[in-house]
């Protein structure tokens, strides 16, 4: 459906004289409780908001805040937009448009997809700056005509699609720099083809430092003086990542819904696993994106 | 001959081959030429499920269990670092004394799985001296096929033959004990002569070995000393079981109900996770397969065959099969080849009567146990043990292996041919 008519226009606060992020957020859930009658108390609902504000991850680099709240019993999806005169500053970012949104307790897919469209469509710079230089509530209602947002959360709306890659001719040196540079604990093998033939994961480096019949044994607590990563730091420059990469034996197609892949994550007990389409690796979805995406969004 | 006999015994030497091969699971080839024979109308389905020797099956389980249970206390490992403690690291003696506790653990387990506990922890030992496992990893495999050889559930052979043979637990001890015990040291003489060259380390490399805390292997000392009285309850049941009137799969199963019911016995499944179900199934289909032998007339054929060639003399025919089944085991799987066996044997002893033909059951026992050492392949002991070794970088060719394996085995043939034929 379209973004913009899920947006009633009224809610739609334009050069708006606001000069704090908390003006910003009055003035808005002012014009909702002019043209609704609710059973909510205001000040629950700032509560609500600034808690939630208080986890982070509400306000994005392109200049897009998104306060909002899930409120017990709140039965309905409100989205007010606010645009200030001048931008405001919020760690450090100068931040040009308000989204406040609010809706129930319960996870809604429509609400997680309508806060993945703001926040892809702020991404758009070009768009972003139209948007939010309309002069009235009727002209952003137009432009939010032309995003659709899909009702059901997919794969594709959690993953991220700027990962690191590794080749299969590094060496098990560059692959632990690259693990430790990009903070990451999975990458996937991407031949000079730009193929996706593989992947590794830190179990299977660190897995190197312990020799198999140290595995098999299972117990070690009676070692005491077992130096576990002297075969890794010996060989780290002599063994290839084609050696330790593993075939991917279970990946997501981005199509693929929230449950599919919270299924396959908590079954193999992966925490990432490759999406993949045609064949091809479009992104890699990380089970932190379950929770950041959708449990505390 | 008629066309069924010869589609039977194109089966089961396709069988054979196959299972010798291994290139396909020899579970799978056994189950698949079975129920072939079923099929074909070579043995009805209720001749051949009865052609099963349960008790060998039910024997197997319940060891399984047991020991399935009791290796995951760390006991296992407890010994082997207490044993190489026990000599202060010197490396020829925790040579010689990692083949006693070998031979000792087989006797008790089956061979595969003695050579799967031990071999992890013989390699750390070696590594942590600065030796090459290899020697450790061969000898301990030699010594377990050995020891194995000693008891009735030592081996699957013996469990089989055994059964068979209705020859208990005590019979093994008392007929193979002795011969075992010679070859052992026999063994033992030669693993030292090939090997005390090779085996020199420096103090600060045996100090590393005293640093290990064997206690620490012990996770749940509870659960070990409940272990450790079933053990022992079943072997005084194995000891006793002819003259309390069991059979040993009886005493099998009930030491593994009760190590069960002791260890918490809710969650069940995970025991029998322990169980090689591939292995008992393999054991089924070849019941079936030699059971359609039988009604073929195949194994009558070959007996009466067998019994011109001797004359019906037994100590001819001891001798004959001592080294046929040496030189048979160490090429092919000893657990078929002895199925194969003991409806002949059993048929021979309705020609010269059960009681007299004992010493060809004792030599089918030694022949295909000792056999299994000729080669590399000639037993899933050695085939084990080179595997983990290779698997950590020790890879040991089937040269390598057969070239102490099949030297030593020639010695224990001899040896006990020599035996059977002063004895009985």
């Amino acid at each position: 459906m379209k973004l913009s008519s899920l947006i009633e226009k009224d809610f739609i606060l334009v050069n708006q004289n606001v000069t704090t992020r908390e003006e910003a957020i009055e003035v808005s859930l002012n014009a909702l409780f002019d043209k609704k009658r609710l059973s909510i108390d205001k000040k629950r609902l700032i509560s609500e908001i600034n808690q939630r504000d208080e986890l982070g991850g509400t306000v994005f680099p392109t200049g897009l805040a998104i306060p909002h709240a899930r409120v017990k019993d709140y039965g309905d999806l409100s989205i007010m937009i606010c645009i200030p005169e001048k931008p405001i500053v919020i760690n450090d970012i100068e931040v040009r448009c308000f989204v406040i949104m609010l809706t129930s307790t319960a996870v809604s897919n429509l609400y997680l997809q309508v806060l993945a469209s703001f926040t892809k469509l702020s991404m758009d710079e070009e768009y972003f700056s139209r948007l939010i230089a309309a002069k009235n509530a009727e002209l952003i209602s137009k432009q939010l005509a032309e995003i659709y947002v899909k009702k059901d959360l997919t794969v594709e709306d959690l993953m991220s699609t700027d990962f690191g890659t590794v080749s299969p001719e590094s060496n098990l040196k560059e692959l632990t720099d690259l693990f430790y540079l990009k903070k990451t604990s999975y990458l996937p093998v991407i031949d000079s083809d730009n193929r996706f033939i593989g992947e590794v994961r830190i179990n299977d480096l660190i897995s190197i430092g312990i020799p198999n019949y140290a595995v098999m044994i299972g117990n070690l607590s009676f070692l005491n003086s077992f130096e576990p990563f002297e075969k890794l730091m010996l060989e780290e420059e002599n063994i290839l990542v084609s050696d330790i990469m593993k075939k991917s034996q279970v990946s997501l197609r981005p199509e693929a819904s929230v449950v599919e892949a919270a299924l396959e994550l908590t079954q193999g007990n992966y925490r990432h696993l490759p999406v993949v389409k045609d064949g091809n690796l479009v992104g890699i979805l990380n089970i932190m994106d379950i929770l950041v995406k959708v449990l505390r969004r | 001959m008629n066309v069924l006999m010869i589609a039977g015994i194109g089966i089961f030497i396709t069988c054979f081959i196959l299972i010798t091969l291994e290139k396909i699971n020899k579970t799978i080839i056994a189950l698949l030429g079975a129920v072939l024979f079923i099929i074909l109308g070579i043995i009805d389905q209720d001749t051949a499920f009865a052609e099963i020797d349960w008790n060998v099956i039910f024997l197997l389980i319940g060891m399984m269990v047991i020991v399935g249970i009791t290796k995951n206390t760390g006991i296992f490992q407890y010994a082997a670092i207490k044993t190489a403690k026990a000599v202060k690291g010197e490396p020829i003696k925790i040579l010689l004394l990692f083949a006693v506790l070998s031979a000792v653990f087989s006797a008790i387990l089956d061979n595969v799985t003695t050579v799967m506990i031990l071999t992890p922890v013989i390699i750390l030992v070696a590594v942590e001296l600065g030796l090459s496992p290899i020697p450790f990893v061969i000898s301990s495999a030699i010594a377990s096929n050995i020891g194995g050889t000693a008891t009735l559930i030592g081996d699957p052979p013996n469990i089989m033959i055994g059964s068979a043979a209705g020859l208990g637990f005590m019979d093994f001890i008392i007929y193979l004990g002795p011969i075992v015990l010679i070859n052992f040291i026999i063994v033992c003489f030669i693993i030292y002569l090939l090997f005390r060259k090779k085996l020199k380390v420096s103090i600060e490399r045996r100090a590393r070995i005293m640093e290990f805390d064997e206690k620490l292997s012990i996770k749940d000392p509870a659960l070990l000393v409940k272990c450790l009285i079933v053990l022992a309850l079943v072997i005084i049941g194995f000891l006793i079981h002819d003259k309390i009137g069991l059979k040993p799969a009886t005493i099998a199963l009930f030491g593994a109900a009760l190590l069960m019911l002791l260890s918490g016995g809710e969650e069940v499944d995970k025991f029998f996770h322990e169980v090689e179900w591939g292995t008992i199934f393999f054991f089924i289909g070849l019941f079936i397969l030699v059971g359609g032998l039988v009604e073929l007339g195949v194994i009558e054929f070959l007996s009466i065959s067998l019994l011109n060639l001797t004359k019906g003399d037994i100590a001819l025919s001891s001798q004959l099969i001592i080294w046929l089944s040496g030189v048979m085991s160490a090429i092919v799987d000893n657990i078929p080849y002895v199925a194969t066996m003991i409806p002949m044997v059993e048929h021979m002893g309705e020609t010269l009567g059960s009681e007299a033909i004992q010493p060809i059951w004792w030599s089918l026992a030694l022949g295909s146990c000792f056999g299994g050492n000729g080669t590399l392949i000639g037993a899933s002991a050695n085939v084990v043990g080179a595997g983990i070794a290779g698997k950590n970088g020790y890879k040991i060719s089937f040269l390598e292996f057969t070239k102490y394996s099949a030297f030593i085995t020639v010695i224990t043939l001899i040896v006990s041919s020599i035996y059977v034929y002063f004895r009985f």
